[in-house]
């Protein structure tokens, strides 16, 4: 919470995003080139990761790597479609999940002091909804600007219905 | 240097995802992280390394015995000294070990192929021999020798020895220590694919059953419409179906009798005239006629997982039961099915669903048609992959057999597909409330199903849905719901409504699964699965296989494929299944009486004196077997069943096995063995004789592997077809699978060090802040972290929460780093790809898996672009002292 409050304020009601800048520069909201500095490719219920965290894939053989994870089925093409000299891809992982209903899906992304900031939307289950009853490993696949910085850091809010 | 830093919304968002799953408590305080670390096939390790000797042991002077295919990792020293004190790593010690000899079974030009690594130590060398144990004195077969400059060495059996086991001598040839990987070449170290073969189910030749269109509308005329067919009329079995014979004006063609009979019966199936026709199976095939274990994925682990059909007792159920649900109506109130109606669902469900609904509302509905409509389609999330929940559970209660994939446990029951669940498997109770409705009536005051499956959960106490329950259970439906997965005791609705069976969940030893819901509200368990165990010892996680459906490489649109999940979703349509076995057995239960039984123990076992109930399993885990017997009006007393169901022999298990074949049930009709066959010619098993002779009960025969008539990494397979007599002549089929190797149980990398490190690396360093140590127990390694209390004794595996690499290894060399090259390394998720892993005060993370190699990404043929590591030394451990393994005195 705290490189919350020192960089940003996320406020999630009503499904708004406000982006309050504070820090010492001006952040950087797309590539020299004019592209966004990360969207998101894919994402699934079951990606195989069981912890929360995220993983950084810098080529597409570190795409492979993810052939033998338990339980995934996020699929791997969209992955292997990334051109690695341009951009990297980020899995934001929420780790094993009790059911369905959660996702994340990527918000917004600026690049603040070397820092790559991806901002998230996290959706889990209300309580009292109706949700299936086998486990989730849920991520988001982003494929971000693989330069410009040396940092990277996952924000999320939660956006229940 | 890349700095990865907090995850900190992920963390806020962990704390916070108890109170929407279905139940209110966290997971037990006392573990940070827990896992499983599997280890690649074939691996072994030296019996004599540092690390080994480290713990009061004198080298090793047997042989070690190695399989055929293996990679083993080793350790020789010429001396004892200590590594030096540099770069803030301790000064270890280091212990002589001159050779290490192991036995090899070789075959004429096979090589042994040896890579040595130096050690802290400094530059160091190594020798090797290959040498026939039978001839002592004589000089060696073959030696190869490192140099400065080689250290990839290896020996080779010429062509014109003879097959047999090998001595292979690793000695040190200098005083500093060497660690080596030897490994058997021209041989893949992943198993080969089982190659089963199941012959086609026997038939009459030149004989059909026979179904005519309009039958009624000819009558008298039956004969001379059949003679036009070229059918000679034979009799009737009533209801319209016709035992029929092929005209000998049918039969001139070329090929087999069964050739010709096949096309014959397809010829039929092309007139308009004729409804059905079907081969006429022989009697002793319709005894053990085709049940889910001769579909693909029962007789091949390699495609999935099936132990939960086993551990149900499903195997017996399935000979118990006259007709496997056939006309018995089960609704599955989830995610709809992959595909289309009316005959365009999963390959696997098409034959046995029936007409559905989908009730999803506009809210929670992504399926292109807002609203409730007739199509209860699952078109998959709209954003991202999906996880096909729906179909994942229709099918454990009644995909086909059919050759194809896997089986239900109900696989003739009829499927009514109800879609109550929308968008990433969500809901309101609104829809499910209408769903419910809608299978109380068919609008003639009848029930659509007699078992209702709910693999779904989260709701609070409703008076609406117990009112609906009440009302369906009036008219003689059979409720079935998922305990729920919070691990917690807290009631989850609607299993924990009234008239409804609540699952709880467990792993492949019958255990209740880390992550189900228990209590006093739970009625019975059954197979959920646990992904983070290994409770059947086969090597892998148990979960679930089902049908599912996923986006293929190279597909934009998803296609039917087979999945695995697990979860107390998965448990319930077991549960569900069985109780559409005895509904076929018996139309009048009701949940009364079904109720009754269970709570006499006649449904399962348990695991105390029955009849007994505890709040993990309820009245215990389910058995099918037990429950068709107890449903069932006239039951079978003269049924064979053998233990194993499948008997599965191994050069590296169990060289031989005793089948035990007991008549089923409490009062058995003593039964006379009258032969025992193979279906297929199989050299490579011995068959004892049945004993006792004469009539009995109960029954052994032994079987034992021939393993030289086996291929090496080709599984062979065949079937025991005994004939007995009882009340009357049956057929008991019993797989077996002869196979080498099947080494999990037997795989072994070396005592491992399981580290907790800071992710961003101080230099080329990466910080250990936890370690725990692990030794192997059948072919892996189960770890866990407790959270850190902040008081003394501070133990090396209590950790903070923050973000960690999780990465694992052996220390062969005792030199207090791991993941160097020589040892094994496991990193989380896969090696050479690190995810920062968040740990969160008060949130455990379980269920972690990963695996260990020898082997380095980085050295792959496959993967030249993966980036190297340079100076990456290996991860250091907190503290390789003896005695000094679990605590430490300063963070």
């Amino acid at each position: 919470m705290t490189l919350l409050s020192r960089c940003l304020s996320l406020t999630l009601a009503g499904a708004s995003l406000m982006v309050a800048g504070c820090a010492t520069s001006q952040p950087q909201v797309e590539t020299d080139e004019g592209a966004p500095l990360a969207r998101q490719i894919s994402q699934s219920a079951n990606c195989g990761l069981t912890a929360p965290g995220h993983v950084l894939l810098k080529s597409v053989s570190d795409v492979g790597r993810l052939e033998g994870l338990q339980g995934r089925t996020l699929p791997l093409a969209p992955l292997r479609a990334v051109d690695f000299d341009r951009e990297h891809v980020v899995l934001a992982a929420l780790g094993q999940k009790p059911t369905g209903g959660y996702s994340v899906t990527l918000v917004s992304s600026a690049i603040t002091d070397d820092t790559l900031e991806l901002f998230v939307r996290v959706r889990e289950p209300e309580p009292g909804m109706l949700v299936t009853q086998a486990l989730t490993t849920p991520c988001a696949a982003i494929a971000v600007t693989a330069s410009g910085w040396s940092d990277i850091r996952i924000t999320s809010g939660q956006n229940n219905r | 240097m890349l700095r990865k830093s907090l995850v900190v919304g992920l963390a806020v968002v962990m704390a916070g995802c108890g109170g929407g799953s279905g139940g209110g408590e966290s997971a037990p305080v006392d573990v940070a992280l827990s896992g499983v670390i599997d280890i690649e096939a074939g691996t072994r390790v030296d019996v004599d390394t540092a690390d080994s000797l480290m713990l009061s042991s004198t080298p090793e002077t047997d042989p070690q015995s190695l399989p055929q295919e293996f990679i083993l990792a080793g350790y020789v020293s010429g001396s004892s000294g200590f590594y030096p004190g540099d770069s803030g790593l301790p000064s270890t010690e280091y212990f002589a070990d001159t050779e290490d000899i192991f036995s090899i079974p070789m075959v004429p030009g096979q090589t042994v192929s040896l890579q040595a690594f130096s050690t802290r130590a400094g530059q160091s060398s190594l020798s090797m021999q290959l040498s026939d144990p039978d001839d002592i004195g004589a000089p060696p077969i073959d030696s190869d020798a490192t140099s400065d400059t080689v250290s990839r060495i290896s020996v080779t059996l010429p062509g014109d020895e003879t097959e047999g086991i090998y001595r292979v001598q690793v000695l040190a040839g200098s005083s500093r220590p060497v660690l080596y990987i030897l490994t058997t070449s021209a041989v893949s170290l992943s198993a080969s694919k089982a190659a089963f073969e199941w012959p086609a189910h026997k038939f009459a030749e030149g004989e059909a059953l026979v179904t005519l269109e309009d039958e009624q509308s000819f009558p008298g005329a039956i004969s001379a419409k059949m003679s036009a067919l070229g059918m000679a009329k034979a009799r009737g079995l009533g209801q319209g179906l016709w035992q029929v014979r092929m005209s000998e004006s049918q039969s001139q063609g070329q090929g087999s009798g069964a050739g010709q009979t096949l096309a014959w019966i397809e010829r039929l199936r092309r007139q308009a005239s004729v409804k059905s026709a079907v081969p006429n199976y022989l009697a002793e095939t319709q005894v053990t006629s085709p049940t889910p274990i001769n579909e693909p994925i029962y007789a091949d682990p390699a495609l999935g997982q099936q132990w939960h059909y086993e551990l149900l007792n499903a195997p017996i159920a399935w000979q118990l039961s006259s007709d496997a649900g056939a006309g018995v109506r089960v609704a599955v109130l989830d995610t709809g099915l992959f595909g289309q109606p009316p005959e365009n669902w999963h390959l696997d469900l098409n034959a046995n669903v029936g007409d559905g609904y989908d009730f999803v509302s506009d809210e929670y509905d992504n399926d292109g048609d807002p609203g409730p409509d007739s199509n209860p389609s699952d078109p998959g999330n709209s954003v991202g992959s999906s996880v096909y929940h729906g179909t994942h559970v229709a099918g454990t209660v009644s995909a086909a057999v059919n050759d194809t994939g896997g089986a239900g446990v109900a696989f003739n029951s009829t499927l009514v597909p109800v879609r109550v669940l929308g968008e990433g498997g969500t809901g309101s109770s609104a829809d499910l409330l209408a769903a419910l409705n809608w299978v109380n009536d068919d609008g003639t005051g009848k029930i659509r199903a007699q078992v209702i499956n709910l693999s779904l959960g989260g709701l609070p106490y409703i008076q609406s849905l117990q009112d609906a329950i009440n009302l369906g259970t009036g008219r003689g439906a059979i409720y079935v719901a998922a305990a729920g997965n919070a691990a917690s005791s807290t009631p989850s609705y609607p299993a924990a409504f009234a008239n409804v069976f609540a699952v709880s969940a467990v792993d492949g030893a019958g255990v209740l699964s880390s992550y189900s819901n228990f209590g006093d509200w739970v009625d019975l368990a059954a197979p959920g699965g646990d992904a983070s165990r290994d409770g059947n010892a086969d090597g892998r996680g148990d979960l679930v296989s089902s049908t599912s459906a996923s986006v293929l490489d190279g597909d934009s649109a998803p296609s039917a494929t087979y999945g695995l999940l697990q979860g107390t979703s998965m448990a319930a349509p077991h549960a569900s299944g069985v109780l559409a076995l005895m509904k076929s057995e018996n139309g009048a239960l009701d949940y009364a009486a079904v109720n009754a039984m269970l709570q006499a123990g006649k449904l399962t076992v348990s695991s105390c004196d029955n009849p007994c109930r505890n709040d993990e399993l309820g009245w215990g885990l389910m058995d099918a077997g037990k429950s068709v017997l107890a449903a069932s009006d006239t039951p079978v007393t003269d049924l064979l069943t053998a233990s194993p169901v499948i008997a599965s022999l191994s050069t590296e298990g169990a060289l031989s096995i005793t089948v035990v074949l007991e008549v089923y049930g409490e009062s058995p009709t003593p039964v006379s063995i009258d032969s025992v066959q193979l279906e297929s010619s199989a050299p490579w098993l011995s068959v004892g004789p049945v004993e006792p002779t004469g009539s009995g009960t109960r029954f052994t025969l032994d079987l034992g592997l021939i393993p030289e008539e086996l291929e090496t990494g080709v599984s062979e397979r065949t079937a025991l077809q005994i004939s007995y007599t009882g009340n009357e002549p049956r057929t008991l089929e019993i797989p077996v699978i002869g196979q080498q190797p099947a080494d999990q149980a037997l795989r072994n990398a070396g005592r491992h060090f399981v580290l907790l490190v800071d992710p961003v690396p101080e230099g080329d360093i990466f910080t250990t802040v936890s370690q725990a140590t692990v030794e192997v127990v059948n072919g892996q390694y189960q770890f866990s972290f407790r959270p850190d209390d902040g008081v003394e004794p501070r133990f090396l595996s209590e950790v903070p929460p923050g973000d960690y690499f999780l990465v694992a290894g052996s220390d062969l060399d005792n030199d207090g780093l791991i993941c160097h090259a020589g040892e094994a390394c496991a990193e989380y998720p896969v090696a050479g790809l690190r995810e920062e892993i968040t740990i969160t005060a008060g949130e455990a993370i379980q269920g972690i898996r990963m695996t260990t190699s020898y082997s380095r990404p980085t050295i792959s043929a496959q993967s030249p672009d993966v980036l190297p590591r340079p100076g990456f030394e290996g991860y250091r451990l907190l503290s390789t002292e003896p005695g000094q393994e679990n605590t430490k005195s300063i963070r």
